[in-house]
């Protein structure tokens, strides 16, 4: 019996809601650590509130302009620390320890387990005031996003997430060839502060690398233009391209290093 | 005529292990220099299996069984020789291979510690597609082989170990696997619950006529649920065949330990059988005897009507020192 997009649906399904069940069991630590994601964002945003009472652009970017990119960053990093930050956190620790020999034994993508298998919610809130403040700046923007405009700003979401979860891949399968990485998942959240901030901030050449490169600089940039009405198709398609590079480049990556993995010894 | 499950050919694993010179020095040094060394965990073996046979494959710590079933699973790939599992190769992973194994390993699990087994259960049905009758039916048949129906529903946290490594099973078994590799799966068990998954496996050998790989410290496990046994020895299979040759021609003898309730002398012992230990400190009086094989039964009967005998069990030699024992002859010859 083959396995359809279906069946991988429940599987996906079926860790969210035992993420759910882990994280319910113990509601006091969710609680806190809602509270304290929350205290992050919010001093966040304050920051930059502080910063517009000295100036009225940065980058070329006015205040709500800048509001919808971090409301659009808050989505990411939210994201981040619930699912990619654990995803990559086990892999590595899980090829380290052995571990990793109970998901290549079952009948399904071992990637898509990988990525699949652990989450959290604590950083559900963020994610909240993130949407919430993305449609709070347009509403003071008075921008109103067409259906094609909100589309591709969802479809630049997504592709950035992608690029994101590629890249980290490749990263973090660096596990197979050096035995022990502690800090190696910590590579990726420090790079998260560059697309915390327009990509116009960026000049010369830091400017290309972090667009054309390392793309890193239109993750939220891209998507905050295009719900803005000022879409770039060069960049939108350059994000396409280099998305697809790193998806095969990590894909390839992964099946290259799987034949390093030894496991433990017992 | 049967058709084999499993065909291996001529299979190695080497490993690159670094050796690190003791001492701080050393581990200076070893920032720019290490020195590594080549450990052939597997050397060049070759069997086969067929399907609906329960093999006991045994070896000491470090003999390479372990890397064997890695292999077979698809965990590792070799660095050389051939494999065909159920007319697949291990290595290539392929779906249609995975849903008809399950490998239990003994010091690892799969279940969630945070939540009920059922849970895991429930995402083993997703992740290997079981329709849902087959579920229910499977999980019915399990359960109640190993009388878990009171646990399933409570934290695996709150499980004792026997209790998890219950469930354990059930969450391997559930998409009923023609192939079971088992490594271990009595360690750290009591007594009790050893002699209850080792009936439990030979129900589900005889129920879904499953092919069954069986690694084990514990000479009873073997004995119990092998016909034939492969014995690997740093890396090398030095034997195959009957279990029951090996244990006629190198464990003749068991082991009577007995606990006395008063001093007994050492003539008292020696009609019945060789001495390996006496303590008597004054408030211990322990003895352990190697008696014949065929004659332990006996033995014991006669140690338990003539000397003070409060307590008394008779056990297997332990498997490494048969092991020992077939692995010097093989030298020799």
């Amino acid at each position: 019996m083959k396995y359809t997009l279906n069946s991988y649906w429940k599987v996906f399904w079926k860790f969210r809601s035992i993420h759910a069940m882990r994280t319910f069991e113990y509601r006091k630590n969710f609680f806190f650590w809602a509270v304290v994601a929350t205290m992050w964002t919010l001093f966040n945003i304050f920051f930059y509130k502080i910063l517009y009472q000295h100036t009225t652009t940065v980058g070329g970017w006015g205040e709500y302009q800048l509001y919808t990119l971090v409301g659009l960053y808050t989505m990411f990093d939210a994201i981040i620390w619930s699912v990619l930050s654990h995803s990559m956190k086990y892999y590595t620790r899980d090829i380290y320890s052995g571990e990793f020999s109970n998901l290549l034994t079952k009948p399904i993508n071992t990637v898509f387990l990988i990525f699949t298998r652990y989450n959290n919610y604590n950083n559900l809130p963020r994610f909240v005031i993130g949407v919430g403040l993305t449609i709070w700046s347009l509403l003071q923007l008075g921008a109103a996003p067409t259906p094609l405009s909100l589309m591709l700003a969802l479809l630049a979401i997504g592709l950035g997430l992608i690029w994101i979860s590629a890249v980290w891949l490749c990263i973090s399968t660096l596990a197979f060839y050096v035995e022990k990485l502690d800090n190696i998942n910590e590579v990726f959240p420090a790079l998260r502060r560059i697309y915390s901030y327009p990509a116009s901030i960026y000049t010369n050449t830091l400017h290309l690398v972090l667009t054309t490169v390392i793309p890193l600089g239109l993750i939220t940039t891209l998507p905050a233009e295009t719900l803005h009405g000022h879409l770039s198709l060069t960049s939108f398609a350059w994000l396409l391209v280099s998305t697809l590079i790193a998806v095969v480049s990590a894909a390839l990556f992964f099946r290259f290093s799987i034949k390093r993995y030894a496991g433990v010894a017992n | 005529m049967k058709t084999a499950a499993i065909v291996v050919d001529h299979l190695s694993k080497h490993f690159k292990v670094y050796k690190k010179e003791p001492g701080v020095w050393g581990s200076i040094k070893s920032l720019w220099h290490r020195e590594y060394e080549t450990v052939k965990a597997v050397q060049d073996i070759s069997f086969s299996i067929d399907e609906g046979e329960v093999i006991g494959f045994i070896g000491q710590n470090g003999a390479g069984k372990t890397t064997t079933l890695k292999m077979l699973s698809g965990l590792l790939y070799p660095t050389s020789g051939e494999v065909s599992v159920l007319g697949y190769t291990p290595w290539e992973r392929k779906p249609d291979f995975q849903k008809q194994f399950s490998l239990v390993m003994g010091q690892k699990n799969q279940l969630w510690w945070d939540l009920p087994a059922i849970e895991t259960f429930e995402l083993n049905k997703a992740i290997y597609d079981i329709p849902d009758n087959q579920y229910k039916k499977t999980l019915g048949t399990l359960v109640e082989l190993l009388d878990v129906a009171d646990i399933i529903k409570v934290q695996v946290r709150k499980l004792s170990l026997g209790q998890r490594m219950k469930c354990e099973l059930i969450a391997a078994l559930l998409h009923n696997p023609k192939l079971l590799f088992l490594d271990e799966p009595t360690i750290g068990l009591d007594v009790i619950m050893q002699k209850t998954l080792r009936d439990f496996i030979r129900e589900y050998n005889r129920e879904f006529g499953a092919t069954i790989i069986l690694t084990s410290h514990y000479m009873d496990d073997v004995k119990e649920l092998c016909k034939r046994a492969i014995i690997i020895e740093k890396g090398t299979k030095i034997f195959d065949g009957e279990l029951q040759s090996i244990i006629a021609k190198y464990a003749k003898n068991k082991i009577l330990s007995l606990v006395f309730s008063k001093p007994v002398q050492r003539s008292d012992l020696e009609p019945y059988g060789e001495i390996k230990e006496l303590t008597q400190d004054g408030t211990n009086y322990t003895a352990t005897l190697l008696v014949g094989r065929k004659s332990a039964t006996a033995s014991a009967s006669k140690v338990l009507s003539k000397l003070p005998v409060q307590d008394l069990t008779i056990e297997e030699p332990p498997i490494e020192a048969i092991i020992r024992d077939v692995f010097a002859d093989t030298k020799r010859s």
